[in-house]
């Protein structure tokens, strides 16, 4: 069985953004991965895939059904937290989803400082997606070179303190 | 989109002016104002993303976009589209 993550927006963006030998990067992880959204996440998709090439990218798969929509759980004291930090609505929802379902081994990729600290605080599972490419790797889902070559193309959405650790994770056992 | 508003004295004053010494029209003078104030409010809004006090999709719903549109809206202005700290 596949690993099952939630996508928030930021990194499904940057993954129907960018190619790597010659595939779309969420391409890449959906060979290896199931990629769930929450439901105003794929609003988001369909608005913006009218517009946008790599938003369009999203839009296919989610037709396709390679990318599966999920409707979290009602939990009106989790809500209640998030509501404190006026999370936008896929954000509020991509947390919810995973915080119901941790039995299912979900795990919310998320790029956004705050929603990273937030679910830390709340226990949700969570990682950045340049950890997601190192765990495929470390995993052998995904070859070390393949992982160093996603990195690389998408370093322009992270700091560079964060991409050369991640090229050193990846040099240090993440893979191969 | 066409609006038609009220403008205070000063703000009539200022795009009157504005038309005048660059020979443009009072509509052109006016929506360059609202372009450039559109501009500052998305840098003091994009501030507070950097400094980690809005999420993503906070700093989308203050703008009224969606977060796709964020990023692109981000990189037309040059502006960084993560919130992660930098190492100093």
């Amino acid at each position: 069985m596949k690993p099952q993550f939630v996508f928030d927006a930021g990194p499904l963006i940057t993954s129907c953004k960018f190619n790597v030998k010659g595939r779309v990067v969420i391409d890449l992880f959906l060979d290896v991965c199931d990629i769930v959204i929450a439901p105003s996440v794929r609003n988001e998709v369909v608005i913006a895939g009218v517009r946008y090439a790599d938003a369009k990218v999203a839009k296919d798969r989610l037709e396709d059904q390679k990318i599966r929509v999920a409707e979290p759980a009602t939990d009106n004291a989790l809500d209640a937290i998030l509501a404190l930090y006026d999370f936008g609505s896929g954000e509020r929802e991509s947390m919810l989803l995973v915080s119901e379902s941790k039995e299912s081994q979900f795990v919310l990729v998320v790029d956004d400082h705050l929603a990273y600290l937030a679910c830390d605080r709340l226990q949700i599972p969570k990682c950045f997606l340049l950890d997601l490419v190192v765990r495929f790797c470390r995993e052998k889902r995904i070859d070390t070179l393949t992982g160093r070559d996603i990195i690389t193309t998408i370093a322009s959405r992270y700091p560079h303190p964060f991409v050369q650790h991640t090229l050193l994770m990846l040099d240090r056992g993440g893979g191969d | 989109m066409t609006l038609t508003i009220q403008l205070d004295k000063s703000i009539e004053a200022f795009i009157t002016h504005q038309a005048h010494e660059q020979r443009i029209s009072l509509e052109t003078a006016a929506t360059e104002l609202v372009r450039v104030g559109f501009e500052v409010k998305l840098r003091e809004l994009h501030q507070r993303y950097v400094r980690g006090e809005y999420s993503l999709g906070r700093l989308a719903k203050e703008l009224g976009i969606t977060t796709w549109e964020l990023v692109h809206v981000l990189e037309e202005h040059r502006l960084q589209i993560h919130n992660l700290p930098l190492a100093v």
